[in-house]
């Protein structure tokens, strides 16, 4: 049967690929998957009080806000992959792209032992518990930044496994930035195994730039600059370091950042080049031809009075084959595919933010059904 | 009673302050008793389709001065929040507390007739 083209294209006429779904790992799941001492760590933190995101040793935060009425939406948490597989049936999503909760954190970790300790016990846990070609639940390998070398390592074991497909990236209490050389053998190792690397941050209070914002009083501000901020200054020392000249079959993807800031970051990165270009030596363009070849994911996605103006503002950066659907499943602030779906976009251009374009980034199978 | 008036339940079977999802022809409607007056409004939030029957009545804030008193407040509406992103709307009128002009929702008259809860979708 073959669909009415005049029709508006639904939820189930599309190939939905959701590239970011947050899977739920309290400290006592990841136990049996970590090494000594750091079992016991976690034996103890899961018998320890647990909040959202929000354990010490574990997902730590500076929380500074008191409790308010104004709030009680809920925190929403995915504990399995058949609760994962079957929320994402809810929403008609067909291939969800996974991410952390607690471990959105792990950059702050001083303990660089710990922190590698807990991303191996991560990706362990993913590959043995949720990961997998007929769910259409696929891995992020999760690359600690304290310790690039064993990251790649993680990148190379994990990327050999056909049911991960990206590299996480950690952004939240990050340093130095994702620009900085001492992430050269993540680079390597991501682009060698033909994984995107996903740039993912999260609200969070600590002294590292740009989550120093223990004097703000309003989580309003923090929020956007914890998020958009933060992906902006790590895109900012990518360029200057010339990442995507010196990996250039890397592909970066941006998590969590909606897509408006892209054409501001294009004309002052150029601005800024071409006033200092030994401030970006390794570049061979302007830094907007670089910014137009990265990957941008919806979620948060605006909602400007005018919808069309979405669509002007993909096309200042090219966008079209660049803009990928994220709902951001289940955080307090995902977005509804059919959010996205109903923007008014002509309907080849939902087809590639819904799923085609990130099919074919993280080189996905097309289920029967949809094929 | 006109065929657009329909009865959704006994006024005993809505505790107040609980939003109930009625359905009717198909069509997903919210009954909320507020206490001194029900109301009614099509289930779907108007930002991005979420079950308002799902969400919770509550107050909010609102600061008249800088430094000055918060309070937590209703103003004698019944405010019903939806429970994906938060967005309250006043249930009088249909239209969420942030942006009253962009973002409504339906709202159809309810009434008690002895006992019995009365929505009118005309």
């Amino acid at each position: 049967m073959t669909r009415d083209s005049r029709k508006p294209l639904g939820l189930d006429d599309v190939f939905i690929v959701d590239c970011d779904v947050h899977a739920n790992e309290p400290p006592e799941a990841l136990a049996p998957y970590i090494d000594m001492p750091w079992r016991r760590s976690l034996e103890l933190l899961g018998r320890g009080p647990q909040r959202y995101l929000d354990i010490p040793g574990y997902a730590p935060i500076l929380n500074l806000d008191p409790p308010f009425p104004d709030r009680g939406l809920g925190n929403r948490t995915v504990t399995t992959a058949r609760q994962m597989r079957d929320e994402l049936d809810e929403l008609s999503i067909d291939v969800g792209i996974l991410f952390p909760d607690n471990l959105l954190k792990i950059a702050v970790f001083p303990h660089v032992d710990y922190a590698a300790a807990l991303g191996r016990a991560y990706n362990a846990w993913l590959a043995d518990a949720w990961v997998s070609r007929e769910t259409g639940l696929y891995g992020a390998v999760l690359a600690v930044p304290q310790d690039p070398k064993d990251a790649a390592e993680q990148i190379r074991t994990y990327g050999a496994d056909d049911r991960f497909v990206a590299v996480y990236l950690p952004v939240a209490g990050l340093r130095p930035l994702w620009g900085d050389r001492m992430y050269d053998p993540i680079y390597e190792a991501a682009e060698e195994m033909g994984l995107p690397v996903m740039l993912h941050s999260v609200g969070i209070i600590h002294p590292h730039f740009p989550f120093n914002l223990e004097h703000v009083e309003s989580r309003i501000v923090r929020h956007p600059i914890n998020h958009e901020f933060a992906l902006m200054a790590n895109l900012f020392t990518m360029i200057a370091n010339g990442v995507p000249v010196r990996y250039p079959d890397l592909e970066i993807v941006f998590t969590e950042g909606g897509v408006s800031w892209v054409p501001f970051c294009m004309w002052r990165m150029d601005k800024e080049y071409a006033e200092i270009p030994t401030g970006a030596p390794f570049l061979e363009r302007p830094p907007s031809e670089y910014i137009k070849e990265m990957y941008y994911c919806t979620q948060p996605i605006e909602e400007p009075e005018r919808a069309r103006d979405l669509v002007t503002m993909i096309d200042l950066f090219d966008g079209r084959d660049k803009v990928i659907f994220a709902s951001d499943w289940p955080h307090h602030d995902f977005d509804h595919p059919r959010k996205v779906l109903n923007m008014p976009f002509d309907a080849q251009l939902k087809r590639n933010i819904m799923g085609e374009t990130a099919r074919r980034l993280f080189k996905l199978p097309v289920p029967v059904s949809v094929a | 009673m006109t065929s657009s008036v329909h009865d959704v339940g006994a006024e005993a079977d809505f505790e107040v302050g609980q939003p109930r999802r009625v359905e009717i022809g198909g069509r997903g409607f919210v009954v909320v008793n507020g206490g001194t007056q029900f109301h009614a409004a099509r289930d779907v939030c108007a930002h991005q389709g979420a079950r308002l029957s799902s969400g919770r009545c509550k107050g909010n804030v609102h600061a008249e001065t800088v430094g000055g008193h918060i309070e937590y407040q209703t103003g004698g509406r019944t405010l019903l929040q939806c429970p994906w992103h938060g967005w309250i709307f006043d249930m009088a009128t249909g239209r969420a507390l942030t942006d009253p002009d962009r973002a409504r929702v339906r709202v159809y008259p309810v009434h008690v007739t002895d006992g019995r809860v009365l929505l009118d979708l005309a």
